[in-house]
């Protein structure tokens, strides 16, 4: 076990300065919340019309950019060139999103290969841009209240943000102005806020559920460390599908097809509205296009009940990870606008066995903590976060398969590095394929990455040594690096946005890998037993061609066929078979075998050293 | 090979009280985790997030015990994996268990059985470690850690049988 540790940090940080303030935000899918703390207190930041929280909306308003409550109205209206829930698309690449229902909310520009980009007043624009204008809308509404300058941001992702997401939210802060101090996870600031609010000590589970996605995370909380032990999630579940499910029931009823992006818009925001009464009321009705289309509480409950199921098994996967029964929890924190839905309060209650905490505004929750670690990074403090990476890491080996490097649910900053070597005379080059995902084939995982390593001096066959390196930071963002150990041949890698895992696809793999789990170990054993097999066969010709004058008549010819059964069956499918027929190989050269053996123990009667194992 | 125990500041020991070792990864990360060194030099940040990451793996390694024997063992020079081949009577032992979890793959009882008597095998198997490891019986040590390892194999093997199982007879009831 050979480790090795690089560390690639972009530009020096700066000193803090004393009068310039380290805010928190939660740049969330529907909304965005901005925060600050003093001394261990944290509270929202409200604008001039005393609201806190924001709606993640941007209006290209001709020349000039409006964000949030106007924005929203102008949607609200009909306006074309509004954009809403970005963050959905931060980290895509435009082929990732071809085959996903997010485009009908947008005009994409299908110009462009790579990162996608959304066309907006004449304008081609990236997530990473839009998303900025929200950013710097909340680091002037916090300028101005505070009454000093702000350059410097605790932001929080989606615990199940990939690597590409999370660098389009640094990329966005950095165009907004804003020195990203760390980036947090949601579930871990909303255990924050609450576990230093409610001097919290034991195993909870928050439960996050926004707009646009759904997080699940089980911590500890102890001697003030904030320990993710396991997280869950689901990057394409949250209030957004709700509505459009909604939308979709609408245009059912009226027998209408999906319209166009801004009166598609328009409706969801009708269906949103209606959403938001049903949290109170036992009727509503979705008023667009000057119609009004009854929706009942029971009615809505049937829509959103197989939502509320997936979020339910991912609670299972995050328990099971972290080895604890539902039951076991010393609470369950609700963060996040969608579960303010009683249907939501009742069944997480069900699933834990215990009344959830609401005590804190969910909407809120997961800023107050991101303000919270700010104040810690910038002035110190005693606490500490410890959290994990979500998805498992690993290399393309022979046959397809994937070598997991660094597991899902690790403790991060993390590095591991392991040692490769040729597999053919005078190779000179080596290719390396970084996946993510929890499948055992590659095909089956989302490819982050690929490069080749050059320069490898030629030398016979397993003599090179190429170590990988892979490090995740403490951002929760990967870089990997790849050296030839004889030459010092270098290379490494920035893991590329267009190659980043599609919200979608994280959710697909998951769901597939829990599935699909049962499939994998049958197939990996088919790849084995074939492995297998193929060299029993080597064996035998290598023990034939050099001990061949111990066969007896018709040995050889016995030995031959069965090996050909064996050949027919590593063809197929049939893993039970191949091993039958080698099985049956052991009974066809058994007295051969021991023949050699006996020939082999008068031969080296010599000497032979006593191995300290046997 | 860095020792895991000097990283965290512990005793090298096999028997390790999990509460101590909780102790120590904690203390250790609050000194060198990068939250701890936002704003201070390039060379200093990068110090301590690569010591950090040592203090993740120690923790990792040291918190499971076949990684934690695993780990003396390297200690002493000695390296042994997943692909490290047992001794015969080990083998045979192994090819046991796996055929007794194949013949009861549709027999949930026999199967929850079997996993029982995998756990006691590797409470007995840890304990016949820390002996060895007390009286610095190396080859012992490294037969009972070989052991410890295909027991632990088997023992998911069973989970993974009785996992299926269970999804079919969910299925069958749905």
């Amino acid at each position: 076990m050979i480790k090795l540790i690089q560390i690639y940090e972009p530009g020096q940080t700066p000193l803090p300065h004393a009068d310039s303030a380290a805010i928190g935000i939660d740049l969330g899918t529907t909304h965005s919340v901005v925060a600050i703390a003093t001394d261990g207190e944290a509270e929202a930041i409200h604008d001039a019309h005393g609201r806190a929280i924001i709606p993640s909306v941007v209006h290209y308003d001709g020349s000039h950019v409006v964000v949030g409550h106007e924005a929203r109205r102008a949607q609200a209206e009909g306006e074309a060139d509004v954009i809403a829930s970005i963050k959905r698309l931060m980290g895509k690449s435009a082929a990732d999103l071809q085959d996903s229902g997010e485009a009908a909310a947008y005009t994409l520009d299908a110009q462009t290969s790579g990162l996608v980009r959304v066309k907006a007043a004449g304008r081609s624009l990236t997530p990473v841009e839009i998303s900025s204008e929200v950013l710097k809308h909340l680091r002037h509404m916090a300028e101005e209240a505070l009454g000093r300058d702000v350059s410097k941001a605790v932001i929080t992702v989606p615990a199940y943000f990939d690597d590409a997401a999370r660098a389009a939210t640094k990329d966005a802060a950095k165009l907004a102005g804003l020195e990203v101090l760390r980036l947090i996870n949601e579930p871990t600031a909303a255990a924050l806020a609450y576990g230093l609010d409610a001097n919290a000590q034991g195993i909870f589970a928050i439960y996050d559920f926004g707009g646009g996605t759904f997080d699940i995370s089980v911590l500890r909380l102890e001697q003030g460390v904030f320990q993710v032990l396991s997280t869950a999630g689901d990057t394409e579940l949250g209030g957004d599908d709700m509505d459009r499910a909604i939308a979709a029931y609408v245009l059912q009823k009226r027998g209408l097809n999906v319209p166009e992006p801004a009166l598609y818009a328009q409706l969801l925001s009708a269906a949103r509205a209606a959403k938001e009464e049903l949290t109170t009321s036992p009727q509503a009705g979705v008023l667009w296009e000057g119609e009004r289309t009854p929706l009942s509480r029971p009615e809505f409950e049937a829509m959103v009940e197989t939502l509320i199921e997936r979020t339910l098994d991912c609670c299972t996967d995050a328990l099971r990870e972290a080895g604890i029964e539902p039951t076991a929890m010393d609470g369950v924190v609700l963060v996040g606008g969608s579960t303010r839905i009683p249907q939501v309060k009742v069944k997480v209650g069900e699933f834990f066995g215990r009344t959830p905490h609401d005590k804190l505004d969910p909407d809120l929750v997961v800023a107050l903590g991101a303000a919270l670690q700010a104040e810690a990074l910038t002035r110190g403090s005693d606490n500490l976060l410890l959290d994990v990476t979500p998805l498992s890491l690993g290399l393309e080996t022979m046959g397809g398969i994937v070598e997991k490097i660094i597991h899902r649910n690790s403790p991060i900053p993390s590095a591991v590095a392991q040692e490769f070597t040729t597999y053919q005379d005078g190779q000179t080059a080596l290719k390396v394929h970084v996946v993510q995902g929890e499948r055992e084939k590659v095909e089956d995982c989302r490819s982050l990455a690929q490069f080749v390593l050059r320069g490898i001096p030629p030398m016979a066959a397993g003599l090179a040594r190429i170590r990988i390196t892979f490090t995740i930071d403490a951002d929760g963002l990967l870089s990997v690096a790849a050296e030839e150990l004889t030459t010092g041949a270098k290379q490494q890698v920035d893991v590329q946005p267009s190659y980043g895992l599609a919200f979608e696809e994280i959710e697909r793999m998951l769901r597939d890998s829990m599935e699909n789990a049962r499939a994998d170990i049958l197939e990996r054993l088919l790849i084995e037993a074939r492995v297998e097999a193929k060299r029993t066969l080597q064996d035998v010709a290598n023990a034939m061609a050099r001990d061949g004058a111990l066969l007896r008549p018709g040995e050889r010819e016995m030995i031959e066929a069965q090996c050909l059964r064996i050949s027919t069956a590593i063809a197929s499918t049939d893993r039970d078979k191949i091993d039958h027929e080698v099985k049956q190989l052991d009974h066809v050269v058994g007295s051969f075998a021991q023949r050699r053996m006996d020939a082999a123990i008068a031969g080296a009667l010599v000497s032979k050293p006593v191995d300290a194992i046997e | 090979m860095q020792s895991y125990y000097e990283i965290l500041g512990l005793p090298v020991s096999f028997a390790l009280n999990l509460k101590a070792l909780e102790k120590a990864y904690f203390d250790a990360q609050r000194q060198w985790h990068p939250d701890r060194f936002i704003g201070k030099s390039e060379a200093d940040r990068a110090e301590a997030a690569s010591r950090s990451m040592l203090i993740n793996d120690a923790y990792e390694a040291l918190k499971h015990p076949l990684q934690r024997a695993r780990h003396l063992l390297e200690l002493q020079g000695i390296f042994i994996d997943d692909e490290t081949n047992p001794p015969p009577a080990l083998l045979m032992e192994v090819m046991e268990v796996r055929e007794r979890l194949h013949d009861s793959a549709e027999d949930g009882r026999s199967l929850m059985a079997e996993a029982e008597s995998l756990k006691k095998a590797m409470a007995i198997c840890t304990q016949a470690i820390d002996d060895a490891f007390t009286t610095r019986d190396i080859p012992a040590m490294q037969e009972e850690v070989l052991r410890l390892g295909y027991l632990g194999k088997s023992l998911e093997e069973a989970h993974m049988l009785i996992y299926r199982l269970k999804a079919a007879h969910a299925k069958e009831h749905h």
